[in-house]
């Protein structure tokens, strides 16, 4: 269970994490995750609206090319 | 106005494709813009599918690849090129094969590292699981875009082609061990 917890505040990478629970698909990893009502690991806040705005911007911008 | 070229979203990492697997929005990926073009790194094609006699979001995955090959290209890297061969004779012979632990990050930031040099002109969406940021920050040109996966759920409500990323997040977190 700490492997996990520590996944998903972000304090263990992924391969460690699946390594130490004998696991080998990511898939498996985030249903565990799930089961434990442990959230998926995410970037902060700000961070992660500068790239939802910068990707929107993007693809907004190609749009207007002919 | 310059000339118009097909968005590419750019999968370096099997974990997108894993996570929306789970929630079963696969086809979100083909969402962003009409001509999106969908670009594998061969570690992750790979690592994405050679499990589908034993997990059902590779099925998924598998299935998702084949209805949508027209639109899929797998990019072969100097990680897979090194290492796919004998994990695919092995595969083949019918053993199974895993991808050392190292082997997927690796290739996530071989990828990353080499697209300081990608044509600048090509608008490039480069989708990587929001784990791999706390670990890892590159500088990369002006046209290649590296997004998180919940950054860029947030994008596509943001651009209006799902109604909530919140809701996405939910429907990928609802999945439960041995449930396909």
């Amino acid at each position: 269970m700490k492997e996990l917890i520590d996944y998903s505040m972000g304090r263990r990478p992924r391969s460690v994490t699946m390594d130490a629970l004998g696991i080998d698909d990511y898939g498996v990893l985030l249903r565990l995750l799930n089961a434990a009502n442990l959230p998926h690991p995410l970037i902060p806040l700000a961070k992660r609206q500068a790239m939802a705005a910068d990707m929107a911007k993007a693809v907004r911008a190609n749009r207007l090319k002919s | 106005m310059t000339m118009k070229r097909p968005i590419r979203i750019v999968l370096p990492d099997a974990g997108p494709m894993i996570s929306l697997a789970l929630g079963n929005v696969l086809d979100l990926l083909l969402l962003a813009a009409d001509d999106v073009r969908l670009v594998l790194t061969d570690v992750v094609a790979f690592e994405a599918t050679h499990r589908s006699d034993r997990y059902a979001d590779a099925v998924i995955i598998r299935e998702f690849l084949r209805k949508h090959a027209q639109r899929v290209e797998v990019l072969p890297t100097t990680i897979g090129t090194l290492a796919l061969e004998d994990l695919r004779r092995r595969a083949l012979a019918g053993e199974q094969v895993r991808l050392s632990k190292d082997l997927g990050e690796l290739s996530i930031t071989n990828f990353v590292i080499s697209l300081r040099t990608a044509n600048p002109g090509d608008p490039m969406l480069v989708i990587i699981e929001d784990d791999w940021f706390s670990a890892n920050s590159f500088s990369v040109p002006g046209n290649v875009h590296l997004v998180s996966t919940s950054a860029w759920l947030d994008g596509m409500q943001e651009l209006g082609q799902i109604p909530s990323a919140a809701a996405v997040r939910a429907q990928i977190q609802a999945a439960r061990p041995n449930c396909s």
